[in-house]
């Protein structure tokens, strides 16, 4: 049986949930309010004092395939004793008979434990409130959509992502064109002067992130970036209370070719900006050295929503911490023909109008 | 953004079209004023009029060749205009449409790592431009052709 612990209320027993506006845990039902570090101790205490032993016998049902079994993990809900059958990288979730937030510790142990958290800075309703701001103003949304739009679930998730630092050697070369125009009573001149032009330097990257995990769509994390690192904390299981949490399931080896890849683009661009006073540059060629450092593993909050319309799935994501809101929508094809149709006729009405004018 | 986006092709396309509408009056301007200069020539050249008759008769016919010449690419030069407009307005509502649609897709992979520089960790270590070569094109000038 898989290691979880739950997180009761001192006072009342009931379940303590990390509370996104006080950046505490409160429980729900006394709304007693407690500093995480006082959780953690208090529970370590107990922990310590009260070592008791669950020996539960799984033997029941019929075999796993080979490896089957290694992608599921099973829990027992310690509020109601209910199975909690959850992806062997699920570092926290809900029991789904008695709705207890419950948190996976042995997804988060050893080499598996984060280094940092950003808490959740946005709640649910931020979150509900922040789709209905996105889907405002679109003029190419089909009208069904907002008003039949009933979002099937909205869930907080810590998405593992890996930081790394790079530090940058570059050596870049470009080709450049300067050109003069003139003309005499006869002809136009176009004189063009070619340079080559050489620029190496050092440049440092850090934090760069890439998700870590196979369930979260790798475009969606990117669009919903940046965080604020800076009010990252030291990584504790309680800060996960109540929310989804998922452990890595891509290694930080497999990880570094996307940082890598990113880094390089950017140094690019700005290695390309120091060429200046040309009508055109192109780069020639470019070595680029990258040393990586050591790579951090941190948790980034990020609320999910689903929609469901017309037998399509609509994913959208909101940055828990800057409430940063993605998501790809449906196109109403018939009204962007008639905005197409509508804006060629005032357009060409408009220049045709005008042509008599000039 | 969008109206931003919608500005500038407009901006872009009024520009354009200004240039268009100009060099179709800057031409029949040109055409006008060859058409007077061979007058002016035939005037003198031509030994068997006197110089007063001859000189009307030669704004006559001017007058009448003019006349002939708007007429005739008076129709040519509306439809003209016409088709330029609506290419112009095809490429704004373009532009515009495609500007809607992109605000419905907001999921897009991140190319770049600017976000994360460090500050003021960028050191430009060498910064060297050589001249290679200078090459000199020349075109005859339009007018000449005429």
């Amino acid at each position: 049986m898989a290691e979880m612990i739950e997180y009761n209320c001192p006072s009342c027993g009931g379940k303590l949930e990390f509370d996104s506006t006080s950046q505490k845990m409160k429980c729900p039902f006394c709304d007693s309010i407690f500093e995480i570090d006082t959780i953690q101790q208090y529970y370590a205490e107990m922990e310590n004092s009260d070592k008791s032993t669950m020996n539960w016998d799984t033997q029941a049902g019929t075999e796993w395939q080979d490896g089957e079994a290694d992608k599921i993990g099973v829990y027992s809900c310690q509020s109601c004793g209910g199975d909690i059958v959850a992806d062997s990288t699920t570092a926290a979730s809900k029991c789904p008979y008695c709705d207890n937030p419950v948190v996976m510790t042995g997804s988060l142990s050893g080499d598996l434990k984060p280094d940092f958290v950003i808490p959740f800075k946005l709640d649910k309703k931020a979150a509900k409130e922040a789709l209905n701001r996105y889907l405002d103003g679109k003029r190419l949304l089909p009208k069904v959509f907002r008003t039949e739009n009933h979002i099937d679930e909205i869930k907080g998730v810590y998405v593992p992502v890996w930081l790394f630092d790079a530090g940058v050697n570059a050596r870049m070369m470009y080709k450049a064109e300067k050109r003069r125009m003139w003309s005499d009573a006869s002809y136009s001149y176009t004189e063009t002067s070619y340079y080559s032009a050489v620029r190496a330097g050092k440049i440092d990257f850090e934090l760069v992130p890439v998700d870590g995990s196979t369930k979260m769509d790798d475009d969606i994390m990117e669009s919903i970036e940046p965080y604020r690192f800076n009010e990252a904390v030291d990584f504790q299981t309680a800060y996960l209370s109540g929310y989804m949490a998922d452990r890595y399931d891509v290694s930080a080896e497999e990880s570094i070719k996307r940082a890598n890849e990113r880094i390089k683009k950017s140094t690019e661009q700005i290695f390309a900006q120091t060429v200046k006073g040309y009508s055109s540059v192109v780069n020639e060629s470019s070595r680029i050295n990258l040393t990586n450092g050591k790579a951090k593993y941190a948790l980034y909050p990020v609320w999910m929503l689903n929609t469901t319309w017309n037998g399509n799935k609509y994913t959208f994501a909101m940055n828990g911490q800057t409430g940063k809101f993605v998501g790809n929508l449906p196109v109403d094809k018939s009204a962007a023909i008639r905005w197409f149709a509508g804006i060629t006729a005032v357009a060409t009405a408009v220049l045709f109008g005008l042509s008599f004018l000039l | 953004m969008i109206f931003k986006k919608i500005a500038a092709s407009l901006a872009a396309s009024l520009v354009l079209f200004t240039g268009v509408i100009c060099e179709d009056k800057i031409n029949s301007a040109v055409d006008i004023e060859c058409v007077s200069i061979s007058v002016t020539y035939a005037d003198y050249d031509d030994s068997d009029c006197a110089y007063s008759d001859c000189n009307i008769a030669c704004i006559d016919t001017y007058e009448m060749n003019n006349a002939a010449l708007q007429t005739s690419s008076g129709s040519g030069s509306v439809v003209k205009q016409f088709v330029i407009s609506l290419i112009i307005a095809l490429i704004i509502a373009a532009i515009a449409v495609g500007s809607m649609v992109g605000q419905l897709k907001t999921v897009r992979k991140k190319q770049e790592a600017s976000d994360y520089k460090k500050e003021g960790s960028f050191r430009l270590e060498e910064s060297r431009d050589t001249f290679l070569y200078k090459k000199v094109n020349k075109v005859p000038r339009s007018n000449n052709n005429k």
